[in-house]
Protein backbone atom coordinates (compact mmCIF):
# COMPACT_ATOMS: atom_id res chain seq x y z
CA UNK A 1 0.00 0.00 0.00
CA UNK A 2 1.50 3.31 -1.10
CA UNK A 3 1.58 6.32 1.19
CA UNK A 4 -0.45 9.42 0.38
CA UNK A 5 1.24 12.48 -1.17
CA UNK A 6 0.53 14.48 2.00
CA UNK A 7 2.27 11.81 4.13
CA UNK A 8 5.27 11.82 1.79
CA UNK A 9 5.51 15.63 1.62
CA UNK A 10 5.29 15.99 5.38
CA UNK A 11 8.30 13.70 5.75
CA UNK A 12 10.48 15.04 2.95
CA UNK A 13 10.11 18.54 4.37
CA UNK A 14 11.29 17.39 7.77
CA UNK A 15 15.10 17.01 7.87
CA UNK A 16 14.87 14.24 10.47
CA UNK A 17 12.47 12.05 8.47
CA UNK A 18 13.46 13.10 4.95
CA UNK A 19 14.96 9.76 3.95
CA UNK A 20 11.80 7.89 4.92
CA UNK A 21 9.80 10.28 2.73
CA UNK A 22 12.15 9.86 -0.23
CA UNK A 23 11.95 6.08 -0.04
CA UNK A 24 8.14 6.29 -0.03
CA UNK A 25 8.21 8.70 -2.97
CA UNK A 26 10.30 6.33 -5.10
CA UNK A 27 8.20 3.35 -4.05
CA UNK A 28 5.05 5.13 -5.14
CA UNK A 29 6.11 6.69 -8.43
CA UNK A 30 9.32 4.88 -9.42
CA UNK A 31 7.76 2.26 -11.64
CA UNK A 32 5.43 4.59 -13.57
CA UNK A 33 8.20 7.09 -14.18
CA UNK A 34 10.60 4.35 -15.18
CA UNK A 35 8.32 3.11 -17.97
CA UNK A 36 7.73 6.63 -19.18
CA UNK A 37 11.47 7.30 -19.44
CA UNK A 38 12.25 3.86 -20.83
CA UNK A 39 9.81 4.30 -23.73
CA UNK A 40 11.56 7.51 -24.64
CA UNK A 41 15.18 6.41 -24.33
CA UNK A 42 14.67 2.65 -24.84
CA UNK A 43 17.76 1.16 -23.19
CA UNK A 44 17.33 -0.01 -19.59
CA UNK A 45 20.69 1.37 -18.43
CA UNK A 46 19.90 4.85 -19.78
CA UNK A 47 16.38 4.79 -18.35
CA UNK A 48 17.69 3.67 -14.95
CA UNK A 49 20.27 6.46 -14.89
CA UNK A 50 17.78 9.12 -15.95
CA UNK A 51 15.20 7.91 -13.47
CA UNK A 52 17.64 8.16 -10.57
CA UNK A 53 18.76 11.61 -11.73
CA UNK A 54 15.11 12.71 -11.95
CA UNK A 55 14.43 11.61 -8.38
CA UNK A 56 17.61 13.24 -7.08
CA UNK A 57 16.59 16.47 -8.81
CA UNK A 58 13.17 16.17 -7.20
CA UNK A 59 14.75 15.56 -3.76
CA UNK A 60 16.96 18.59 -4.12
CA UNK A 61 14.17 20.89 -5.27
CA UNK A 62 11.31 19.56 -3.19
CA UNK A 63 11.17 22.92 -1.36
CA UNK A 64 10.14 24.52 -4.65
CA UNK A 65 7.13 22.24 -4.98
CA UNK A 66 4.21 24.51 -4.12
CA UNK A 67 1.42 21.99 -4.58
CA UNK A 68 -0.07 23.89 -7.53
CA UNK A 69 -0.04 20.63 -9.49
CA UNK A 70 -0.10 17.08 -8.16
CA UNK A 71 3.14 15.52 -6.99
CA UNK A 72 2.87 13.00 -9.83
CA UNK A 73 2.57 15.73 -12.47
CA UNK A 74 5.54 17.56 -10.98
CA UNK A 75 7.68 14.42 -10.99
CA UNK A 76 6.51 13.54 -14.48
CA UNK A 77 7.59 16.96 -15.69
CA UNK A 78 11.07 16.54 -14.20
CA UNK A 79 11.42 13.05 -15.71
CA UNK A 80 10.18 14.19 -19.13
CA UNK A 81 12.61 17.11 -19.16
CA UNK A 82 15.48 14.82 -18.21
CA UNK A 83 14.56 12.40 -20.99
CA UNK A 84 14.13 15.18 -23.57
CA UNK A 85 17.48 16.71 -22.70
CA UNK A 86 19.09 13.29 -22.98
CA UNK A 87 17.50 12.69 -26.40
CA UNK A 88 18.65 16.06 -27.68
CA UNK A 89 22.16 15.47 -26.33
CA UNK A 90 22.30 12.04 -27.94
CA UNK A 91 21.16 13.40 -31.29
CA UNK A 92 23.79 16.10 -31.23
CA UNK A 93 26.48 13.65 -30.13
CA UNK A 94 25.63 11.02 -32.72
CA UNK A 95 25.10 13.63 -35.46
CA UNK A 96 23.40 11.14 -37.79
CA UNK A 97 20.51 11.60 -40.22
CA UNK A 98 17.07 10.06 -39.71
CA UNK A 99 18.05 6.78 -41.35
CA UNK A 100 21.00 6.64 -39.02
CA UNK A 101 18.74 7.20 -35.99
CA UNK A 102 16.47 4.35 -37.05
CA UNK A 103 19.38 1.99 -37.74
CA UNK A 104 20.95 2.84 -34.40
CA UNK A 105 17.68 2.21 -32.62
CA UNK A 106 17.12 -1.14 -34.29
CA UNK A 107 20.67 -2.25 -33.52
CA UNK A 108 20.28 -1.07 -29.95
CA UNK A 109 17.05 -2.99 -29.43
CA UNK A 110 18.56 -6.05 -31.10
CA UNK A 111 21.43 -5.99 -28.61
CA UNK A 112 19.29 -5.09 -25.60
CA UNK A 113 18.96 -8.03 -23.26
CA UNK A 114 15.98 -6.30 -21.61
CA UNK A 115 13.92 -6.17 -24.79
CA UNK A 116 11.95 -9.20 -25.83
CA UNK A 117 9.41 -7.55 -28.11
CA UNK A 118 8.41 -8.83 -31.48
CA UNK A 119 9.45 -7.39 -34.81
CA UNK A 120 6.38 -5.17 -34.75
CA UNK A 121 7.46 -3.64 -31.44
CA UNK A 122 10.97 -3.08 -32.76
CA UNK A 123 9.58 -1.37 -35.82
CA UNK A 124 7.32 0.82 -33.71
CA UNK A 125 10.20 1.92 -31.45
CA UNK A 126 12.37 2.63 -34.49
CA UNK A 127 9.50 4.72 -35.90
CA UNK A 128 9.22 6.63 -32.63
CA UNK A 129 12.98 7.25 -32.57
CA UNK A 130 12.86 9.11 -35.87
CA UNK A 131 10.46 11.72 -34.42
CA UNK A 132 11.72 15.01 -32.97
CA UNK A 133 12.20 14.63 -29.17
CA UNK A 134 9.10 16.66 -28.21
CA UNK A 135 6.87 14.67 -30.54
CA UNK A 136 8.33 11.50 -29.09
CA UNK A 137 7.37 12.65 -25.61
CA UNK A 138 3.83 13.50 -26.71
CA UNK A 139 3.39 10.18 -28.50
CA UNK A 140 4.75 8.11 -25.61
CA UNK A 141 2.64 9.92 -23.04
CA UNK A 142 -0.53 9.52 -25.04
CA UNK A 143 0.01 6.13 -26.60
CA UNK A 144 1.85 4.13 -23.92
CA UNK A 145 1.27 6.03 -20.68
CA UNK A 146 -2.37 6.66 -21.60
CA UNK A 147 -2.35 10.19 -20.20
CA UNK A 148 -5.21 12.56 -20.90
CA UNK A 149 -4.45 15.65 -22.98
CA UNK A 150 -5.19 17.87 -19.97
CA UNK A 151 -2.58 16.03 -17.88
CA UNK A 152 -0.09 16.22 -20.72
CA UNK A 153 -0.75 19.94 -21.10
CA UNK A 154 0.09 20.44 -17.43
CA UNK A 155 3.26 18.35 -17.65
CA UNK A 156 4.60 19.76 -20.90
CA UNK A 157 3.10 23.21 -20.33
CA UNK A 158 1.58 23.29 -23.80
CA UNK A 159 -2.01 23.86 -24.90
CA UNK A 160 -4.34 20.90 -25.48
CA UNK A 161 -4.73 21.96 -29.12
CA UNK A 162 -0.98 21.97 -29.69
CA UNK A 163 -0.69 18.53 -28.10
CA UNK A 164 -3.48 17.08 -30.26
CA UNK A 165 -1.79 18.43 -33.38
CA UNK A 166 1.56 17.11 -32.23
CA UNK A 167 0.12 13.65 -31.55
CA UNK A 168 -1.61 13.62 -34.95
CA UNK A 169 1.66 14.48 -36.73
CA UNK A 170 3.59 11.88 -34.75
CA UNK A 171 1.02 9.18 -35.52
CA UNK A 172 1.00 10.03 -39.24
CA UNK A 173 4.80 9.89 -39.42
CA UNK A 174 4.86 6.54 -37.63
CA UNK A 175 2.20 5.06 -39.90
CA UNK A 176 4.06 6.28 -42.97
CA UNK A 177 7.31 4.86 -41.66
CA UNK A 178 5.80 1.44 -40.85
CA UNK A 179 4.07 1.23 -44.22
CA UNK A 180 7.31 2.06 -46.02
CA UNK A 181 9.24 -0.53 -44.07
CA UNK A 182 6.67 -3.25 -44.65
CA UNK A 183 6.26 -2.22 -48.29
CA UNK A 184 2.53 -1.85 -47.82
CA UNK B 1 10.48 -12.04 -37.87
CA UNK B 2 7.98 -13.45 -35.46
CA UNK B 3 4.73 -11.95 -36.82
CA UNK B 4 3.69 -11.83 -40.46
CA UNK B 5 2.88 -8.79 -42.53
CA UNK B 6 -0.79 -9.59 -42.94
CA UNK B 7 -1.34 -10.05 -39.23
CA UNK B 8 0.59 -6.88 -38.56
CA UNK B 9 -1.37 -4.95 -41.17
CA UNK B 10 -4.60 -5.93 -39.49
CA UNK B 11 -3.30 -4.61 -36.20
CA UNK B 12 -1.96 -1.40 -37.63
CA UNK B 13 -4.48 0.83 -35.89
CA UNK B 14 -2.16 2.50 -33.42
CA UNK B 15 -4.93 3.40 -31.03
CA UNK B 16 -5.53 -0.28 -30.29
CA UNK B 17 -2.49 -2.23 -31.29
CA UNK B 18 0.39 -2.64 -28.85
CA UNK B 19 -1.14 -0.27 -26.34
CA UNK B 20 0.68 -0.76 -23.09
CA UNK B 21 2.82 -3.50 -24.67
CA UNK B 22 6.24 -2.29 -25.63
CA UNK B 23 8.44 -5.38 -25.42
CA UNK B 24 10.65 -3.88 -22.70
CA UNK B 25 11.59 -5.83 -19.60
CA UNK B 26 13.63 -5.02 -16.48
CA UNK B 27 16.15 -7.05 -14.45
CA UNK B 28 14.72 -9.29 -11.73
CA UNK B 29 13.93 -7.34 -8.54
CA UNK B 30 14.71 -4.00 -10.14
CA UNK B 31 11.74 -2.06 -8.77
CA UNK B 32 12.07 -3.53 -5.28
CA UNK B 33 15.68 -2.36 -5.01
CA UNK B 34 15.06 1.00 -6.70
CA UNK B 35 14.18 3.15 -3.63
CA UNK B 36 17.32 2.16 -1.74
CA UNK B 37 19.50 2.67 -4.81
CA UNK B 38 18.10 6.14 -5.46
CA UNK B 39 18.49 7.21 -1.83
CA UNK B 40 22.03 5.80 -1.72
CA UNK B 41 22.97 7.72 -4.87
CA UNK B 42 21.46 10.90 -3.43
CA UNK B 43 23.47 10.50 -0.20
CA UNK B 44 26.62 9.81 -2.15
CA UNK B 45 25.99 12.98 -4.20
CA UNK B 46 25.57 15.00 -0.99
CA UNK B 47 28.76 13.57 0.49
CA UNK B 48 30.66 14.41 -2.68
CA UNK B 49 29.24 17.92 -2.70
CA UNK B 50 30.17 18.45 0.95
CA UNK B 51 33.71 17.25 0.23
CA UNK B 52 33.99 19.58 -2.76
CA UNK B 53 32.78 22.48 -0.59
CA UNK B 54 35.35 21.65 2.09
CA UNK B 55 38.05 21.45 -0.56
CA UNK B 56 37.07 24.79 -2.04
CA UNK B 57 36.97 26.31 1.46
CA UNK B 58 40.48 24.96 2.12
CA UNK B 59 41.81 26.34 -1.14
CA UNK B 60 40.19 29.69 -0.38
CA UNK B 61 41.92 29.72 3.04
CA UNK B 62 45.20 28.83 1.36
CA UNK B 63 44.76 31.71 -1.07
CA UNK B 64 43.96 34.09 1.79
CA UNK B 65 47.06 33.01 3.67
CA UNK B 66 49.14 33.45 0.54
CA UNK B 67 47.70 36.94 0.02
CA UNK B 68 48.37 37.81 3.69
CA UNK B 69 51.98 36.65 3.50
CA UNK B 70 52.52 38.63 0.28
CA UNK B 71 51.08 41.71 2.01
CA UNK B 72 53.32 41.09 5.01
CA UNK B 73 56.35 40.81 2.76
CA UNK B 74 55.35 44.00 0.96
CA UNK B 75 54.91 45.75 4.31
CA UNK B 76 58.31 44.62 5.46
CA UNK B 77 59.89 45.73 2.18
CA UNK B 78 58.26 49.13 2.55
CA UNK B 79 59.47 49.42 6.10
CA UNK B 80 62.98 48.50 5.04
CA UNK B 81 62.82 51.00 2.21
CA UNK B 82 61.84 53.73 4.64
CA UNK B 83 64.67 52.85 7.00
CA UNK B 84 67.26 52.69 4.26
CA UNK B 85 68.51 55.28 1.75
CA UNK B 86 65.29 56.52 0.31
CA UNK B 87 63.97 57.56 3.68
CA UNK B 88 67.12 59.32 4.80
CA UNK B 89 67.20 61.21 1.52
CA UNK B 90 63.70 62.47 2.20
CA UNK B 91 64.70 63.41 5.74
CA UNK B 92 67.73 65.30 4.43
CA UNK B 93 65.50 67.32 2.16
CA UNK B 94 63.31 68.16 5.11
CA UNK B 95 66.33 69.22 7.20
CA UNK B 96 67.64 71.32 4.32
CA UNK B 97 64.42 73.29 4.19
CA UNK B 98 64.54 73.89 7.91
CA UNK B 99 68.15 75.05 7.88
CA UNK B 100 67.48 77.35 4.97
CA UNK B 101 64.57 78.92 6.82
CA UNK B 102 66.63 79.39 9.94
CA UNK B 103 69.52 80.97 8.05
CA UNK B 104 67.17 83.31 6.26
CA UNK B 105 65.66 84.33 9.57
CA UNK B 106 69.05 84.91 11.16
CA UNK B 107 70.16 87.05 8.22
CA UNK B 108 67.02 89.12 8.56
CA UNK B 109 67.77 89.53 12.22
CA UNK B 110 71.14 91.09 11.38
CA UNK B 111 73.53 88.16 11.40
CA UNK B 112 76.52 88.52 9.07
CA UNK B 113 77.55 86.03 6.43
CA UNK B 114 80.95 85.84 8.15
CA UNK B 115 79.24 84.48 11.25
CA UNK B 116 77.89 81.61 9.25
CA UNK B 117 81.26 80.90 7.67
CA UNK B 118 82.64 80.75 11.18
CA UNK B 119 79.87 78.42 12.33
CA UNK B 120 80.24 76.12 9.39
CA UNK B 121 83.90 75.76 10.25
CA UNK B 122 83.05 74.53 13.74
CA UNK B 123 82.71 70.88 14.48
CA UNK B 124 79.36 71.41 16.15
CA UNK B 125 77.68 72.75 12.99
CA UNK B 126 79.19 70.22 10.67
CA UNK B 127 77.57 67.51 12.84
CA UNK B 128 74.37 69.50 12.74
CA UNK B 129 73.97 69.42 16.50
CA UNK B 130 73.69 73.09 17.29
CA UNK B 131 72.73 75.76 14.84
CA UNK B 132 71.60 78.22 17.44
CA UNK B 133 73.29 81.16 18.95
CA UNK B 134 72.56 81.74 22.59
CA UNK B 135 70.57 84.89 21.94
CA UNK B 136 68.55 83.10 19.34
CA UNK B 137 67.69 80.38 21.81
CA UNK B 138 66.41 83.01 24.17
CA UNK B 139 64.49 84.59 21.36
CA UNK B 140 63.03 81.20 20.37
CA UNK B 141 61.80 80.65 23.88
CA UNK B 142 59.59 83.70 23.62
CA UNK B 143 56.20 82.40 22.74
CA UNK B 144 55.19 85.17 20.26
CA UNK B 145 58.29 84.75 18.21
CA UNK B 146 57.84 81.01 18.07
CA UNK B 147 54.35 81.46 16.70
CA UNK B 148 55.48 83.98 14.05
CA UNK B 149 58.33 81.78 12.98
CA UNK B 150 56.15 78.67 12.64
CA UNK B 151 53.68 80.75 10.71
CA UNK B 152 56.45 81.78 8.31
CA UNK B 153 57.50 78.21 7.87
CA UNK B 154 53.95 77.17 7.12
CA UNK B 155 53.69 79.90 4.54
CA UNK B 156 56.68 78.43 2.79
Amino acid sequence: MHKSDAWILERVRDAERREEGFVALVEKYGERLYWHIRRMVHRHEDADDLLQESFIKAFEHIDRFRGESSLYTWLFRIATNEALQWLERERRRAAVDLDGVVEQMEARLEADSYFDGEEAHRLLHAAIAQLPPRQQAVFVMRYFDGLRYEEMAEILQLSVGALKASFYHAKSKIEKFVKQRLHL
Amino acid sequence: MKGNKKEYREKLDFEDMLRGVDGFTVPEGYFEALPQRVVERWKQRQRRRAMAQRRSMRSRMWLLMKAASVLLLLGMALWWWQLSGAHSKAADEFDAVSVEAVIEYLLDEGAQVEDFVEWWATEEFSEGEDLWLEEDVELWEEEDFKMDFEGDLNMQ
